[in-house]
């Protein structure tokens, strides 16, 4: 400050406060660049979109003619179910209106699930580290009305029974590990093809409903593994443990890289060809040397570490390119002594992630140490991966600080 | 500079390697002032320059390549900060810390200062942040700031205005001013 001016901060016409506001800046960023590695993520990006049909490319008006291929089929299976109730339109509106019956079974379902689960604590609230190894826990559900990208009509095709439509895809996502959560003895089961028993969607965005105790796709995604996250995210990663080992406490073990999960991925209803479709996906990744991006996002959902209640944060996957399935979300509390698993500590997606849309997931920190002790004051790191089957490091990797107030 | 009309992939992929050196920081930096987080503001960079890509048959040169690659990552970043859970990701009143370099003791409280000085940019509202970073920061004029960020030259004018005043008493009321 020259104090010529006094009623006016001088930046710009003092050449030496200037360039001081920019020697901060400098100073503070020095060494962040977009470097090699930045550049070449963004090179393999490109190249790897270049394999892709861009949208641009379609046919135009293809939007408008899926759109009116939904409707008319909308409205040649409405005809359908009228013309099978003998013409009985009431009858027919009655079973209508008993399709909020379907959400009523499934969360009944869901609730004998969960009476069967040895602890549900989760939901309530701190629940131990034991607890948590010993069924992983899920949080709260996210909001299904968490507003996911729109995404125009992809031509990906889907089986019906498998996966709900685009718009549902995230809300179903948004429950998935609930099912994990609710069903423990699953969760560390093998691989089970979808087809010998449903796969939960969520009745919010109009599903089909699971055809009565299926396996919730998310919980038969591949076995259990143990710590799944390593500080660093080193991809050495040792073959995942035998089922129900518990997982470690304070991260002794190192990441463990997912299973391969055939079935999920040759079993999935898709018709002949798309299958290869989520290989080709995964084939592309790794064509690359890098793997394709992905945007990780965390939020608070709840807690900022005052109390014991649990805290809670929310993890928003958005791809910038079709991901087949096979994604894992790992989330753990990294300290001094090795990462701390949330609850759930992972959350598996066996469905495709089309370019577009978000998977949510939900963890929870019950701010308990590795040992079991309640985490100290301070300021902890969460740290939240989000892997896919084949690649050696995460698509994406996300920290989040919490502050912990005694 | 050759736009990207004429250039083959290959070309493309050059002419974007080029830029990625030339601005690739500029671009990093300038997300981190509308972002406050070094990972977002890594994901918006690459963003920016993949939309550059994307759209390099579009650019025709009319303005300098600097201004149009700003120009995206301005629109990226707001975007991001208009997503409606992007208000509940830093806990309230925290703000980041920026790390410096190793700092020699003798400097140590130089660098102190220019960290204190960069929070307390970094804590205007982002009507003002932008002004304050493009203006100061990357020296740009009122008219290239209006032109990347869509503003009346004005409303730039204006907000660099108050965005001082408000600087000033901010750094006034916390003594770090020089």
């Amino acid at each position: 400050m020259n104090g010529k001016r006094p009623d006016r901060i001088r930046f710009p016409e003092d050449p030496a406060l200037r360039r001081q506001l920019k020697d901060a800046a400098a100073r503070s960023l020095a060494g962040w660049e977009f470097g090699p590695e930045l550049r070449a993520r963004v090179l393999a990006r490109v190249q790897a979109q270049e394999l892709l049909p861009p949208r641009s490319r379609r046919a135009p008006g293809s939007r408008w003619i899926s759109w009116a291929g939904a409707v008319a089929a909308a409205a040649v299976v409405a005809g359908l179910a009228i013309l099978t109730q003998g013409g009985n339109l009431r009858a027919y509106l009655d079973r209508v209106g008993q399709a909020p019956a379907k959400d009523a079974r499934e969360d009944a379902t869901r609730a004998a699930a969960q009476e069967t689960a040895p602890d549900p604590s989760a939901q309530k609230g701190a629940p131990s580290v034991a607890a948590q190894d010993a069924a992983p826990q899920a949080v709260a559900p996210p909001k299904a009305a968490e507003p996911a990208p729109a995404r125009p009509a992809e031509p990906a095709p889907r089986a019906e029974a498998e996966t709900p439509g685009p718009s549902g895809l995230a809300a179903a996502d948004a429950v998935s590990p609930q099912p994990e959560a609710s069903d423990p003895p699953r969760a560390g089961t093998p691989v089970v093809p979808k087809a010998s028993g449903g796969t939960p969607s969520s009745s919010a965005a109009g599903a089909p409903a699971p055809d009565g105790g299926g396996v919730p796709e998310e919980a038969q995604g591949r076995p259990e593994v143990t710590i799944l996250l390593a500080p660093d995210a080193e991809p050495a990663h040792p073959p995942a443990p035998a089922d129900g080992q518990k997982p470690g406490k304070g991260g002794g073990a190192p990441a463990t890289q997912p299973g391969p999960a055939p079935q999920v991925q040759a079993d999935n209803g898709r018709p002949a060809g798309a299958g290869s479709q989520e290989n080709g996906a995964s084939d592309l990744m790794m064509k690359n040397g890098v793997p394709a991006a992905t945007g990780l996002a965390l939020e608070y959902v709840q807690g900022s570490g005052a109390g014991l209640e649990p805290v809670r944060l929310r993890a928003i996957v958005t791809p910038e390119v079709d991901l087949a399935g096979g994604l894992e979300a790992r989330a753990a509390v990294v300290t001094g002594e090795g990462p701390v698993p949330l609850s759930p500590p992972r959350a598996v997606r066996s469905k495709p992630l089309p370019r577009g849309e978000a998977w949510v997931v939900e963890f929870a920190w019950d701010q308990r140490l590795g040992d079991g002790s309640l985490a100290p004051t301070g300021v902890y790191t969460v740290r939240v991966e989000v892997w896919a089957e084949g690649l050696s490091e995460p698509l994406a990797a996300r920290e989040l600080p919490i502050r912990i107030v005694r | 500079m050759s736009t990207g009309k004429a250039a083959v992939a290959g070309d493309r992929e050059a002419l974007l390697e080029q830029w990625m050196q030339e601005y690739g920081t500029r671009i990093l930096h300038l997300a981190f002032f509308y972002l406050k987080d070094r990972q977002l503001a890594e994901d918006v960079a690459q963003e920016v320059f993949l939309k550059a890509y994307q759209s390099m048959d579009e650019f025709r040169g009319e303005s300098a390549v600097y201004t149009w690659l700003y120009r995206i990552a301005v629109n990226l970043c707001r975007d991001r900060l208009r997503s409606p859970w992007w208000k509940r990701i830093f806990l309230p009143g925290e703000l980041p810390v920026v790390r410096g370099g190793e700092a020699p003791d003798e400097v140590a409280l130089e660098s102190v200062r220019n960290q204190e000085i960069l929070r307390h940019v970094l804590s205007l509202p982002l009507p003002y942040r932008e002004i304050v970073m493009f203006y100061y920061y990357e020296d740009l004029s009122t008219s290239e700031i209006a032109q990347i960020t869509g503003l009346p030259e004005n409303t730039v004018k204006t907000r660099l205005h108050r965005a001082r005043k408000q600087l000033k008493e901010i750094l006034s009321r916390e003594g770090v001013t020089a």
